[in-house]
């Protein structure tokens, strides 16, 4: 008796059955996988600004501390873009005729705002607050990066929901004295699973991860 | 659509509760009842809002698939972050600030507080330290923050429909220097007002051009109480009411609890009477007289209805059973009182009543209060005074104090003379500084027609509305949140208005106009009451000016209370001549016209929030109706919709029916402020004008008017929300009489049977959120249905859509009937989520997006949902609410102004419901863990019952055994609704406790009812059913 089927049918299943092993799991992993790339968060990716600020100069030579611009990180939910008066506070002394301050000049004796452009975009349905996580000791670096090193700020987070609660979930391995909060490059005098712990006792941080402690 | 649900007419098989039955519909008892409610969703609410062709569809889709490759093209341009210049040294970005202000409505100001969000006012609070609000506030200030955000506002100067400058305006009207003016033929038009600086300037115009007149009409603001202290007391003077001091209040006609001027001190006094820790506790004891049903007279331990007319008579009957008896008075009685009132005594069926209030009255003597609503005739008015007067009230619990309105009682307060001049040509120049008089006027003056022989008119409105049309100058008026001015409370305490926000559209305010007239062109609305306040506040004049503005009063400006005596002679003499009505007859039906619940006199016509809050007691949204009762009803034979022709004098209003169990026998109530032909987009057409109805030799209520059933019209389909959210029959609001609850105080514990659960427990950490609410103190106001959507940006949907049930209020009131059907009590019900710690969603949620907190929330994820819609069926409370639509998408971009940036705006297809303010909660917890010190139970409000006026709604932590919600969350009469499933919900109800007279016990309040002609009859078996049914 003849065969019904020729002997390269058998081929055709197994690769068919690659192909759907493919379909179902592939695609379906090679999408998580590409959300969590910094292809889609926005990672790495320098945003030019109407102002060709640069924060190695600011924060790295001149040793401004962040708080002195974004000066609402420890009493609001927002850190604050500095209003224009910040800026000419000391422009108006130093550096006054260059041309990279024309814009802020501009907005300064218009009274028009300058036209940031949001570096760290989190969703509108996330409630982020600045002030209780300085106020708990979470350094501005360990979210931010290195902003002494960069000259146009990029994102270096994921700022995915996974990030954010590896965080909540494990706080004392991310936190720092509250006077380090602003400090770049700092490095735990003690080791951190011994220095995490005891702040976490210290400050009374909890481990919230409930959902609506973000999403309101 | 087409199924089953008969919108108006379906009833709920009605439920039984500890022996009684309620039930929610008004179109026919329990007894009668036979058409399914819709349970979850209605039939096509699935469906577009209009509905779309198949054509359309494919259309559509082809175009969006066409389109949909499009997107993925470009990366979504980055937000901006757009800094301030130079910020204010006060102003922190992201949290809020809260300024004192003051809002006007009936010529009176009520303090707030406002909350600022950089520049933007979001919400409105009541002001704790204001005595008109005491921290509470009524929709309508609640929902005014919407109208400074409208899109219809007007936005500049017209003058014959061209765009004027304002300059254009002072140059045609600011008084030439030395020109021989005297005011002749000048003319100025306003509703009542009290702001000392607006009567200043008055009273500086009327010295500079003595000639010029001024005339102050409201719709609202009926004279009759003034010339009612006139007549009794010989002086215009104001009753100011002491609720915490009465024991036994009468309330003839009067709406004190929500439509009265300081209703919300009212409230919140009177309630403070009621509010029973336990059995031992005593309470106060409230009987009505009314012939419209009100939130008062839901709120009543008695309720007699007799039509708005006899109101008058019921009271002379009470005023003679108590002069009968002079030696039981403090004072005794003047001789010929009794006599004079004779005649009053015999009224049919209803003498057990009035003898049982007059008994009350007097024992209570001292303690009691006699209150007559506002529309009442001055005799009534009189008799009140009188009653007072007579039992030694006066002085103790009431007090008279002269008015704080600009020229009280004087002539200036009619229309009529004004409207008489302008038709003999002797008005030159008319002004009208707000108001809406060519809407609002009666009707038989025809002031539209009067307008047109004035030469030159000017009116200043907010909105283009009737009145912008027939004046040749128009000028915007600014809102209260952006402008400069002051107020005075009823009681006579001033407040400043100070602006929120710089003025959205430009414009003035009245005080800016008035200083034209006077040369005073360049001077602003703040200019203008510091002046009035700089002679008043003395030396350091501006350390108390900021101080007021800080408070939010100007401490120490209440009128203080004068003696005043009741002369009898006048009163004596006026009463010789009323005779008690004869019962009307059987082709005329009396006439009320009320102030709306929503609108007021129409000037919130446009004004979503309120035109879709559900009416206390009709429940009505998008709509009005003529009012009236079953027995009413099934003598004109009509349903709920049919359409009625009403005439008065030649004139006629087309407009549906209502059947609402409780209005008097032959008496239709017509809430006023609909019909608007000149409101902006939200308001327009929208029910009908009851105002081309009302006449100006009776404004407010009227004996005469026929009604015809216009059978070949199609019925009109009300948006009542009655039906909707059905809890399908079980036994949910509880209730018992004080003497039952004395004997069992524990008497719901019938209701306290959770079976044991089969889920493993959860783990709760740190505060523990619950509510209380009392429904013994709950009116049903629906200030927190408005609070709730202020705060959480809860969407409109519109007429149509609230037909289908697609309403999103997270909060809403369930009103409960019970009892006889012509007369029945009530039972108000705010229902919200109950955050059941075994909640029912949880379970079933397939993606997790509604679970629980640790602090005991019932979380609502919405960027989980996928909108299943399994949690709403799966929920017992129906309290689940579904976006159908992206009702937020097409929002006008200045009301997107007023969004709260604390929550999020909901899009289309997700789940949403309460969330006990998680936002609030949030931000409490975050302050006080950043300052270090601990969060007290009560530190956490949420915006209900922030918001609620007699603070029937109790926020607060578990976690915290000192803390208000826990004290009452202990107390027996608390239960929770529908324990028998388990679900151990974070709500809890008090039961409503009645105090009705052991005189007037169970089988005379079925009595009561047939004081009015045997009405409701065939509802035998009475009002409260007795409780040995139990």
């Amino acid at each position: 008796m003849a065969a019904k089927f020729p002997r390269w049918s058998d081929s055709v299943v197994r690769a068919g059955g690659v192909v759907l092993l493919i379909a179902v799991v592939g695609i379906p992993a090679f999408l998580m996988v590409w959300v969590r790339t910094p292809y889609t968060t926005g990672q790495f990716e320098p945003v030019r600004q109407p102002v060709e600020f640069d924060h190695r100069h600011h924060v790295a030579d001149d040793g401004i501390d962040c708080l002195y611009c974004h000066d609402l990180a420890d009493r609001s939910p927002y850190a604050g873009v500095p209003p224009t008066e910040r800026c000419l506070g000391c422009h108006n002394q130093i550096w006054n005729e260059s041309p990279l301050l024309l814009p802020v000049w501009r907005s300064g004796l218009t009274g028009r705002s300058i036209p940031w452009r949001r570096v760290h975009d989190l969703p509108d349905f996330v409630y982020f607050d600045h002030s209780i996580h300085v106020g708990k000791g979470v350094g501005c670096e360990t979210c931010h990066g290195r902003v002494d090193r960069m000259a146009r700020v990029y994102q270096v987070a994921p700022l995915t929901m996974g990030w954010c609660l590896d965080c909540h979930r494990h706080p004392e391995r991310y936190l720092r004295p509250r006077e380090e909060v602003t400090t770049m490059g700092w490095v735990p005098p003690r080791p951190q699973r011994v220095l995490g712990p005891e702040l976490e006792r210290r400050y009374g941080v909890r481990e919230i991860t409930n959902c609506t402690a973000c999403h309101r | 659509m087409s199924g089953g649900w008969k919108g108006q007419g379906a009833v709920e098989g009605g439920r039984e509760a500890r022996g009684r039955r309620y039930w929610r519909a008004a179109d026919a008892p329990p007894a009668i009842s036979t058409a399914r409610p819709w349970r979850e969703f209605p039939p096509g609410a699935e469906l577009p809002p209009d509905a779309v062709s198949r054509r359309e569809f494919l259309r559509l889709a082809a175009a969006g698939a066409a389109l949909a490759g499009l997107g993925g093209c470009f990366e979504p341009p980055r937000e901006r972050i757009l800094p301030y210049t130079a910020r204010p040294p006060e102003v922190t970005p992201g949290v809020a600030r809260y300024y004192a202000t003051t809002m006007t409505l009936g010529g009176f100001g009520t303090g707030l507080l406002v909350e600022s969000h950089t520049g933007r006012p979001t919400k409105v609070e009541g002001n704790p330290d204001h005595p008109a609000s005491l921290g509470a506030t009524g929709v309508y200030e609640q929902a005014s923050v919407l109208d400074l955000y409208d899109p219809d506002r007007a936005r500049a100067p017209r003058h014959l429909g061209a765009i004027r400058p304002w300059s254009a305006f002072v140059d045609a009207f600011a008084p030439e220097a030395g020109a021989p003016d005297d005011g002749t033929g000048l003319r100025f038009l306003l509703p009542p007002t009290a702001s000392p600086t607006t009567t200043r300037l008055i009273s500086a115009v009327r010295d500079r051009l003595p000639a010029a007149g001024f005339t102050f009409y409201a719709p609202l603001s009926p004279t009759d109480p003034a010339e009612g202290a006139r007549l009794a007391l010989g002086r215009p003077l104001l009753a100011q009411y002491d609720f915490r001091a009465a024991d036994v209040v009468l309330a003839a006609d009067a709406d004190f609890l929500a439509a009265m001027p300081f209703a919300l001190r009212y409230a919140r006094h009177f309630t403070d009477r009621r509010r029973l820790h336990g059995p031992d506790d005593a309470m106060n004891r409230l009987y009505t007289i009314e012939g419209v049903f009100s939130v008062t007279g839901a709120t009543a331990d008695h309720r007699l209805r007799v039509r708005t007319a006899e109101v008058g008579d019921v009271l002379a009957a009470i005023l003679a059973e108590v002069a009968a008896v002079p030696e039981r008075l403090p004072g005794g009685a003047p001789p010929g009182l009794a006599t004079a009132l004779e005649r009053f005594r015999a009224t049919g069926g209803r003498e057990r009543w009035i003898r049982a209030v007059a008994r009350d009255l007097i024992e209570h003597a001292g303690a009691g209060i006699a209150i007559v609503g506002e529309r009442q005739p001055p005799w009534v008015h009189g008799l009140a005074h009188a009653l007072n007067a007579l039992l030694g009230n006066a002085g103790h619990t009431v007090r008279y104090t002269p008015s704080p309105l600009a020229e009280a009682g004087a002539s200036s307060h009619t229309l009529e003379p004004l409207v008489a001049e302008m038709r003999a040509g002797r008005v030159r120049t008319l002004v009208i500084l707000g108001g809406n008089p060519s809407y609002d006027a009666p009707a038989d003056l025809e002031f539209r027609r009067a307008l047109r022989a004035v030469p030159r008119t000017v009116y200043l409105g907010l909105h283009e509305n009737e009145t912008a049309a027939d004046c040749a100058w128009f000028l915007p008026m600014l809102h209260y949140l952006e402008a400069w001015g002051d107020a005075r409370a009823y009681d006579g305490t001033a407040s400043p208005i100070q602006p929120l926000i710089a003025p959205l559209y430009g414009g003035r305010t009245a005080d800016e106009v008035l200083a034209v007239f006077l040369g005073d062109v360049g001077r602003s609305a703040h200019a203008l009451v510091r002046e009035t306040w700089r002679a008043a506040l003395g030396a350091d004049f501006e350390a108390a000016w900021d101080a007021a503005l800080t408070r939010g009063i100007f401490e120490g400006t209440a009128l203080p209370p004068v003696p005043a005596a009741v002369q009898w002679d006048p009163l004596l003499r006026d009463l010789a001549t009323r005779e008690p009505r004869p019962p009307a007859g059987r082709d005329s039906f009396e006439v009320v016209f009320t102030r709306d619940a929503r609108v007021y006199d129409g000037r919130f016509a446009n004004n979503p929030w309120l035109q879709e809050l559900p009416d206390p007691l009709t429940k009505l949204t998008w709509d009005n109706a003529a009012v009236l009762g079953p027995g009413t009803a099934a003598r004109l034979g009509v349903r709920t919709g049919d359409l009625l022709a009403l005439r008065r004098h030649g004139r006629e209003l087309r407009i549906p029916a209502f059947i609402l169990p409780g209005p008097a026998e032959d008496s239709i109530s017509i809430p006023l402020g609909y019909g608007r032909a000149g409101a902006g987009a939200v308001g327009r057409g929208v029910g009908a004008n009851a105002f081309t109805l009302r006449t100006s030799e009776a404004p407010y209520f009227a004996g005469d008017l026929t009604v015809e059933p216009l059978a070949e019209m199609p019925p009109v389909r009300l948006a009542t929300t009655q039906s909707h959210w059905s809890l399908d029959g079980r036994p949910v609001a509880l209730e018992a009489t004080l003497t039952e609850y004395r004997e069992n105080p524990d008497f719901t514990a019938e209701m306290r049977r959770p079976p044991r659960s089969l889920y493993s427990p959860f783990t709760y950490t740190g505060d523990q959120w619950a509510m209380t609410i009392d429904l013994t103190v709950c009116t049903g106001c629906s200030a927190c249905v408005i609070a709730c959507q202020a705060e959480n940006n809860t969407p409109v949907v519109g007429k149509e859509d609230v037909l289908k049930g697609r309403e999103m209020h997270w909060l809403r009131i369930d009103r409960y009937f019970t009892g006889d059907a012509g007369a029945p009590d009530v039972v108000m019900q705010p229902m919200l989520c109950q955050h059941c710690e075994k909640a029912p969603c949880e379970y079933v949620c397939p993606v997790n997006a509604t679970v629980h907190s640790p602090d005991g929330l019932n979380e609502m994820v919405y960027n989980r949902c996928i909108g299943t819609r399994f949690c709403s069926n799966n929920c017992p409370y129906k309290v689940r609410r579904f976006n159908w639509f992206d009702y937020n998408s097409d929002v006008p971009e200045t009301r997107e102004m007023q969004f709260n940036p604390d929550v999020t705006v909901r899009a289309r297809g997700i789940m949403e419901k309460c969330t006990f303010c998680v936002q609030r909660i949030r931000r409490a917890q975050i302050r006080s863990r950043l300052d270090g010190r601990p969060l007290g139970g009560n530190d956490v409000q949420t915006a209900c019952a922030q918001a609620c006026p007699t603070r029937a709604i109790i926020f607060g932590s578990l976690g915290d055994p000192a803390s208000e919600v826990s004290r009452t969350h202990r107390l027996p009469r608390s239960y929770a609704v529908l324990d028998d499933l388990g679900t151990r919900p974070r709500v809890r109800y008090l039961a409503r406790i009645r105090n009705p007279a052991p005189t007037l016990a169970a089988t005379d309040r079925a009595a009561t009812s047939a004081g009015a002609e045997g009405a409701g009859a065939g509802a035998g078996k009475g009002g409260g059913a007795p409780p040995a049914e139990r």
